[in-house]
């Protein structure tokens, strides 16, 4: 196994790093206003690029790679804060290919916008059933759910939709309940774990989301001065900075290496993808915060960006199970050791 | 109530007597595992063991506050109390449920120091924490009791010449209620050794007497029931919170040690040009140790003084406690760390202060057990274990 990225991959890294940085800027959600994102308008673009298919196979329209080049361009996204719509059009064009829908090709190209669903307790796929938080989901003609036993595509016209206001303004969210409602594609996790490709793909967000602020804290140590010198200079806000740089380098390494696991189908791959979402969004939650105490009170304002970090953190950790969740899931694995 | 000239004055004189017993005497004895047989002598000549006993029976007949600065004071000075602090709090049982004819037979020997009561027969090597699940039995037989059965993590048995034993005097299974059916005795060690007692020695990672007790037929006089038989397990629940109390106060005792130690160390020491302690990597540990301290100090006073009021203590001492022992393990942390190599070598004393304190976090009661505790009995939440 080689963990450092190929030439192939590093092209893929710098594409999509050149793109972001010139239309994705952070500041671009304060230019857009408290509510919502324009992310939706970034879509088609990458699709153009063709980094919405990074996983998806040639003869399907896809690029045929793997996890790992998927993973690579997440934690990309995770940097810049992109809306988590992202993640249900990568995973809602996986489901769609697999099971020969229409729909694939708008979805591959980023002109059809879909919506997660993300549970809140018991729920059926396959048959349609379960009370779910829907993310992103406003406007959206589609929406993607899973869990451990597959994944599933269902119109937002399926679900029975009760308004609720998120504390991460730029992300919508409601309360969507299923009844009943036949999915339009059903993949079954035997054929295809997304659950844990999902885990990989958060992981990488999350991942993007702690470097971010971990760059913004250092930015802000640098410049701002009290006491007649830069705040940098002060070994608490100093070490807070390193440690800040040592969870990212952490939780990249394993998220990077669950990833090369996941491509490779090792037997591993379950235990390194969930082992991954837990130090990645724990890195994203401790980040977020430890980014707003290096700002002091600026950092507590509105016109910092530095709550959107904390805030996508907590996203981020809720979708697909937090992190308790996942440590269930990790006791309940057999042991590998 | 004492004042705080009072306990000022106490710990004047326990410093002056500390001061005998520099690092180099306890060196030695932590290199050979060795009782502090010199140090036990003077503080019990000094009649500070006698503090909680009252006037009447030949105690001090001074109120857990004043122990707790004589026991905080003992580790503030870089000692450790560990050989005597049962000698204060073992015979609060008897005190408290023995009958008059107990007290009036074993208290002055206590207060005395003539006769050692510095054991307490609680943990066994299956119950652990939960006491109740205990197997040590004691079966009536005429005008004895017959004990068999196990003890672990019994500190100073070999230096006692009584414990205080809890054991079952009805099975499990016929008691009514669930903390029923163990009874308290106390047990004369030197008779029991002769038939049937015998005792272990466990070696452990600091210098403290704990031992293992094996129970084989062994006699006592029925007059040794302390209080009611089958009510042990309440007797004992109201002694340990004097335990944890006292065991908190030699906590702060040691984190003041490491404090003091560490900021001198801080602010002697120089480099790349300048006092260590100029550092915030170095001086905030210390700080925040400081601060911990100060809090722990509070919640001390506060479960002495309602212990002395007689109103419930239970959650003052368990956090009592809990935060101590917790203040002293960031103190040690930080004074180890600021003396960088220095602080492994044994001439500093930290290193056998830093094995001592971290023992508070697992006796005489875990952390875990205590958060059990205050999520059960403050906040109403459904037990959890």
């Amino acid at each position: 196994m080689d963990l450092l990225p190929n030439d192939e991959q590093t092209a893929i890294v710098d594409a999509v790093k050149e793109f972001l940085a010139g239309e994705a800027p952070v500041d671009r959600l304060r230019a857009h206003g408290e509510i919502g994102n324009p992310d939706s308008a970034l879509w088609p673009r990458l699709g153009e690029l063709g980094f919405l298919g990074l996983g998806i196979a040639e003869d399907q329209g896809g690029a045929g790679l793997t996890a790992a080049e998927e993973v690579l361009t997440f934690r990309e996204y995770g940097r810049h804060l992109l809306s988590p719509a992202i993640l249900a059009l990568a995973l809602a064009a996986r489901i769609a290919a697999a099971s020969g829908l229409l729909a694939t090709p708008e979805l591959l190209a980023g002109t059809m916008r879909v919506g997660l669903a993300n549970r809140r307790g018991p729920a059926d796929l396959r048959a349609g059933t379960g009370t779910f938080h829907l993310i992103e989901a406003q406007g959206a003609e589609l929406i993607v759910a899973w869990d451990e036993d597959g994944a599933a595509l269902f119109r937002r016209d399926d679900f029975t939709i009760e308004p609720v206001r998120s504390t991460d303004a730029l992300v919508s969210l409601e309360r969507g309940t299923l009844s009943g409602a036949q999915p339009l594609a059903y993949l079954a996790a035997k054929h295809d774990s997304i659950h844990d490709r999902a885990r990989l793909m958060i992981a990488a967000m999350a991942v993007g989301t702690a470097e971010g602020a971990r760059d913004m804290a250092v930015d802000y140590a640098k410049v701002r001065e009290q006491f007649g010198k830069p705040i940098g200079t002060f070994q608490a806000v100093k070490h807070r900075c390193a440690e800040m740089a040592i969870r990212t380098e952490a939780a990249w390494s394993l998220t990077a290496f669950a990833s090369l696991t996941y491509a490779l189908g090792r037997e591993d791959a379950a235990f390194m993808a969930t082992s991954a979402k837990i130090v990645a969004t724990d890195a994203a939650l401790k980040n977020g915060a430890s980014n707003i105490q290096v700002h002091g009170a600026i950092g507590f304002t509105s016109e910092a960006d530095a709550h959107h970090y904390l805030k996508r953190a907590h996203l981020l950790d809720q979708l697909g199970g937090d992190l308790r969740q996942q440590r269930e899931r990790l006791l309940d694995m057999p042991s590998t050791l | 109530m004492m004042n705080e000239d009072d306990l000022e004055a106490i710990r004047g004189s326990v410093s002056a007597l500390c001061a005998d017993f520099p690092g180099e005497y306890w060196r030695e004895l932590d290199r050979e595992r060795a009782y502090p047989t010199a140090f036990v002598e003077a503080m019990t000549q000094s009649g500070f063991l006698g503090a909680l006993i009252p006037e009447e029976y030949g105690g001090a007949g001074l109120p857990l506050r004043a122990a707790c600065a004589i026991l905080e004071e003992v580790h503030r000075n870089g000692c450790n109390a560990g050989a005597i602090h049962a000698q204060m709090y073992v015979m609060g049982t008897v005190l408290k449920h023995g009958s008059e004819a107990q007290k009036r037979a074993l208290l002055p020997e206590v207060a005395s120091g003539a006769v050692r009561l510095q054991a307490f027969g609680v943990t066994e090597p299956t119950s652990g924490s939960e006491t109740l699940a205990l197997r040590t039995t004691a079966l009536r037989d005429g005008d004895d009791y017959v004990i068999n059965g196990q003890k672990i993590w019994i500190s100073r048995a070999e230096h006692s010449d009584f414990m205080v034993l809890l054991a079952r005097t009805t099975p499990a299974a016929e008691v009514k209620k669930k903390g029923e059916g163990l009874s308290v005795f106390l047990v004369d060690m030197r008779e029991a050794k002769k038939a049937g007692l015998t005792i272990r020695p466990i070696r452990t990672m600091m210098n403290h007497a704990t031992t293992e007790l094996f129970f084989d037929n062994v006699r006592i006089p029925a007059a040794n029931l302390i209080g009611e038989e089958g009510r042990g397990f309440r007797y004992i629940l109201d002694g340990m919170n004097a335990e944890r109390t006292l065991i908190a106060a030699e906590c702060l005792g040691d984190a003041r040690w490491f404090i003091e130690k560490a900021s001198s160390y801080a602010r002697d020491r120089r480099v790349f040009g300048r006092a260590i302690g100029a550092n915030q990597g170095v001086q905030f540990p210390i700080a925040r140790a400081y601060a911990q301290y100060r809090a722990a100090s509070l919640m001390v006073e506060r479960a002495a003084d309602r212990f002395d009021q007689g109103l419930s203590a239970g959650e003052e001492a368990n956090i009592a406690k809990m935060l101590a022992s917790e203040a002293a393990w960031a103190a040690g942390e930080a004074c180890i760390q600021t003396h960088g190599g220095f602080g492994f070598a044994e001439e500093f004393d930290i290193e056998r202060k830093y094995r001592e304190t971290r023992l508070y976090q697992v006796a005489p009661i875990s952390t875990n057990l205590i958060l059990a505790f205050l999520a059960q009995n403050a906040l109403d939440l459904p037990r959890s274990y």
